[in-house]
This record gives C-alpha cells, structure tokens and sequence, in this order.
C-alpha cells in the first residue's frame, strides 16, 4: 500500500536468460570439440582440420570430415529437437511427464521409419524415411492430444502413452516377424535401439530441412505457453490463437521428432529429463525453457554419444541404451516425485 | 454509452440447450452482477460475453464493435476475463504470473518495459499482495492466490472485467477489499460483469443486477427491484428477503420452499 518493497526488483518482472543459455552453448561446443576427439581413432583437432581444409586425404581427415564430424552435428541436432520438442509438449499439456518417448510419438515415428525400410523405399528416395517418421510422429501426436488435450491429467496422458507405445510395438514386430532374412531383423532391431555411429552427411542433409523448418514453427510459440499455464480460456482470453499455436507445436514435434527418430532411431527420455533439469532455472517458465531446453537436449545426446565411444564394451553401446538406461530411473523417479507434491 | 450489448444468446451443448435467448446490456461504469442457483448458465453467459463460447445464435458487442469482428488481440486488449478456480499449472512467481496479464498489450517480439513492471505492480498493489510478488504461487493459500488472479485479470488495465465468482474463496476482510477493488474501478470508467453466488455481496456492490434461472433471464434491474421474495422464491426456492436494517444490504433466508411456496 504503500511504498514498493525494495527486493521486487525489475528482473523479477522481465528476467534475463542470458547467462544459462550462453553456459549451455558454451558446454554445447565443448561437447561438440570432445565428441571430434574421442574415439578408437584419437584425432589433434586442429592439425586434421588444418588437412581437411587443405584438402588432404589423409586416414585422420577422412574419419575427421566423413565420420566424427555427421555424428557430432548429428547428436547436437537430435538432441536439441528432442529437447525443445519435450518442453514444448509439456508446456502445450502442461503435464511435466509429456515427452516424445513416453507418450510414443518417438515410437510411432519408428514405425513409420520400420515400415520405410521393410519395403525398401528408403533406397527408391532419399527423403522417404524422415517423411514416414515425421508421418508416424504427427498421428500419435494428434492422438495423444485428441485422447487427453482438454484435461491432460498425468494418468490419462502415460495410459496414452503406454497404448500408443503397445501398438506401435506391436506393428513393429510385425514388421520384424515377416521380415525377409534374419539380417534384414536384426538391421531394423539395431536401428530402432538408437545410435549415431556410421552416419554420414547425407544423413545430415535428409534430417537437417525437416528439424529446421520444425524448429522455426516453435519460435515464437514461448508466450503462448507461458498464457497457457492459466489454462486455455484464460490464454484465449489474453487474445492467444489456441488454434495456430496449437497446430505450429504439433507440427513442429512431429517435423523435428520424426526427423531426428528416421536418422538416430529410438533416443528415449531426452524430452524428459533436459527440461525437467533446466525448468527450475527459468522460474518453470515454458516460454523461456524452450532454447534452454534445445542446447541441454544437444549437450545430453552428445555426453552420451562420447560413452559409448569411451565405455570399453564389445560390440559398441548403442545411443539409445545408454539414454534410457539414464532416463528410465529418472521417470520412475519423476512419478514418484510428482505423486508426492501434486496432491 | 453502451460498454457490453449481448443481444439473443443461445448456447447449446448437443442436444441440451444452456442459454435461452439471453439479452444483457452494460452501460460504461456499471458494476453487473451475474446471479442465479448452480446450473441456471452464469459462467456459461459470462464465457459467451468473453468471446469463448460458440454460440448458437445472438451477437455480442463491446464499445459497440461485434466481437466476431474484432481480432483476438484486440478483443484481449479490451477485456480481461478470469475464470472460477484457482489452477496455475506451473509452480510460477507471483510477479511473473501477473505479467501474464500484459500480454495483450505487448506485440509480438517486444518483452516488457518499465512501464508493464508499473502497471504489474500497481495490480498487485490494488489486490493488497505487493508483499507476495517474489513468492512462488504454489506456496500462496487458496485466497491469496484468487487475489493474485485478480491482479493479473486487471494488469492490463482491461475497459471490461469479466469475473466468474472472484470472491468465493476469500475471507471476510479480502472479500470487501476486492469488491472494493472492482467498485472503484468502476468508478473511474472500467465495466464490470461479476459471477455472485453470495446475494448480500452482490446487493451491497452492483449498480444492476441480471437473475438467471434454468438459462433465461428471470429478472434484471436495479438489486432492490431483482431481490424481492417472489423472485428468490421462484428461482432459489427460498423463503428470503433483502434487508436494509442495519444499514447494508442484507439478504436473509428463513428456509427452503417447495414449489407451492410452502415451507419445505
């Protein structure tokens, strides 16, 4: 009532990020420079990309420019979709447990890239799997949202989850079961476990168009799901068009999750746990955990890339192991937590 | 001049038709209360005045522009609308969450100025809860965090509040202060339409007061003409009256009637 209190200070009402997102991007490149260096090849970075750049053909600079380099950019840019995706699905829920993984949009993408590759059309043209991915993500999405979007309490949305993962499991195995050959199988098993490794810049150019554009739909979106944390008559009513915001986070999920599943197969929980880890850091504001979110999705994918290059095991570790082997406990972790502070 | 003109409401939810033909008119500066038993279409008519509800049939228009008309934005620049309930789905800060009621001012790239701070922090002030600005809103109480909706509904500094039950879950002292609030911002040209399920509030604060039963208007007019005993009867089914004795507006009920008017 009377004069203003000395700590509502102006930053309380129009904070900054600055400061988290340049650590991020900063442990961004970090992780991209030891992703280069580590593997069974120890590369000096700088003197092989002194070669590259020369256009010498050396061992280094080939593995430098063919192999190391498409799966650092391949990892920062599969986890930094599925980072922002995972945010920007719960924001648009405003359920903390929605993610890709979990609510089978990364599975379903699967499917559509199993099917791709079942039939062989993945050979007949280049853009087939990422569109088949991108297909299969955007039908659980709108599934998901038609099954719970009204009132996306957490039971309805993991029960979502859980049927739309069953059944594109099931057609998966399907796929599996009527598979030509044993090796055709065990190709698609590998696949679907998620992994970087032997991927080349074609890769990268199939995948970067759809992440793009799918990222572009998200920017700008950061005010309306911050409206949307009143519910969605009160963001209609701050004069948000529920209906093209809506329409721009499901597209840009299923473009950047289908992309990022047809390149890297099933990477699960990264939609989870990144935003889960940086929501406290942006006062559990999802606008602004929307670019955190994307750098924190690029540094995980990338850490876990790097082990399983540095975990000694025979055959190597797939990506998509060594993120659900972290991610899974931190969900369990997640609904217990939950369980105890919503009511 | 005519702030809200809402001409042949009707609103149907399949087959069960919720609002009848519902007409309801605010001049600049009146404080409406919406009033009515559970279920006789008072948020249901509020949500339709705010633009939210698909409409059967009938028009609404604010300042004298159909809001069909109007862009969303412009409509929210308008008018503030704040629901019944107290959900925030996200353990926000106070000061944050009230900034969220500037939305409609600000276009689509420019982040807050100086100015959005004022106006967040004149809200909170008005509400009494500048003390909580820094406070996370999942540790407030239920009242405290109605009134910090308030403030949010009322930092865009809105021509037209539209409130359904603001006041159902504070106490005594915060339910005066917030129809104060409201009253005086009235006074100084805001429009107010107001979900009311207490009738003493309502009579004590309303310029005009709009009774709905069963989804039709059953009477509208100034609170003592609207409180009478047949009408309370005939829609409450109760046996009360408004009382002035003590200097406020009172309504007293005696008891339940059936609908013979005998005491149930």
């Amino acid at each position: 009532m009377t004069a203003l209190p000395a700590q509502v200070s102006r930053s309380q009402i129009a904070p900054r990020d600055t400061r988290l997102v340049l650590g991020l991007a900063l442990l961004v490149v970090v992780l991209c420079v030891v992703s280069l260096v580590v593997g069974r090849v120890p590369l000096a970075v700088l003197s092989t990309l002194q070669e590259v750049l020369a256009g010498e053909r050396s061992t280094e600079a080939l593995i430098l420019s063919e192999i190391r380099m498409p799966r650092t950019i391949l990892a920062a840019l599969v986890g930094a979709t599925l980072g922002v995706a995972g945010a920007a699905m719960q924001g648009l829920l405003r359920n903390p447990l929605a993610e890709p993984g979990i609510l089978g949009v990364s599975a379903s993408a699967g499917l559509g890239a199993v099917i791709v590759l079942y039939f062989g059309i993945a050979q007949v043209f280049t853009f087939a799997l990422p569109i088949a991915g991108m297909v299969g993500a955007l039908a659980a999405v709108l599934l998901t949202y038609a099954l719970s979007g009204r009132d996306a309490s957490i039971l309805t949305l993991t029960l979502a989850g859980v049927a739309l993962n069953a059944f594109a499991a099931a057609l998966t195995s399907l796929a599996l079961n009527l598979a030509p050959s044993p090796y055709a199988a065990l190709e698609i098993v590998f696949w679907l476990l998620g992994s970087l490794a032997d991927r080349s810049f074609e890769h990268v150019a199939i995948a970067l168009p759809l992440m793009v554009i799918g990222g572009l739909l998200f920017i700008g979106t950061g005010r309306a799901l911050d409206a949307l944390s009143l519910g969605e008559d009160v963001a209609r009513s701050l004069g948000i068009n529920l209906r093209v915001v809506r329409a721009r986070l499901i597209l840009g999920t299923a473009l950047t999750v289908g992309a990022a599943v047809s390149v890297s197969g099933a990477v699960g929980f990264v939609g989870l746990v990144v935003p889960h880890l940086l929501r406290p850091l942006v006062d559990h504001e999802p606008g602004r955990l929307l670019l955190p979110s994307a750098l924190g999705g690029a540094a995980l994918v990338l850490a876990a890339d790097i082990a399983t290059r540095i975990i000694p095991v025979e055959p190597d570790l797939q990506l998509g192991v060594v993120t659900a082997i972290v991610g899974a406990p931190f969900f369990l972790y997640l609904l217990l937590y939950l369980r105890r502070t919503m009511r | 001049m005519t702030a809200i003109d809402a001409k042949n409401i009707s609103v149907k939810h399949g087959a069960v038709q919720i609002l009848h033909d519902i007409a309801l008119t605010a001049e600049t500066g009146r404080f409406v209360g919406l009033i009515g038993p559970n279920g006789s279409g008072k948020t249901t008519l509020l949500r339709s005045l705010a633009g939210l509800q698909r409409l059967a049939s009938g028009e609404v228009s604010i300042s004298g522009r159909l809001i069909v008309d109007m862009t969303d934005a412009a409509r929210a620049r308008e008018m503030s609308y704040m629901p019944q309930g107290t959900e925030v789905h996200w353990p926000l800060l106070v000061g944050r969450l009230v900034a969220l009621g500037r939305i409609p001012t600000l276009n689509s790239w420019r982040g807050l100025l100086g100015s959005d701070h004022d106006a967040v922090l004149h809200a909170l002030r008005s509400v009494d809860a500048l003390h909580l600005a820094d406070r996370v809103v999942s540790t407030l109480s239920t009242g405290e965090r109605a009134r910090i909706l308030l403030a949010r509904a009322l930092a865009s500094n809105p021509a037209i509040l539209l409130a359904d039950e603001p006041v159902a879950s504070l106490d005594l002292n915060h339910q005066l202060l917030v129809l104060d609030v409201i009253c005086d911002l009235c006074i100084r040209g805001m429009t107010a339409v107001v979900v009311f399920h207490d009738l003493s509030l309502a009579a004590r604060y309303c310029s005009h007061l709009s009774l709905l039963h069963e989804g039709r208007v059953f009477a509208e007019g100034l609170p003592a003409e609207v409180l009478i005993p047949s009408n309370l009867r005939d829609t409450y089914g109760v046996d009360a009256v408004l009382s002035n004795d003590l200097g406020v507006p009172q309504v007293v009920s005696f008891g339940r009637v059936d609908q013979d008017g005998r005491h149930a």
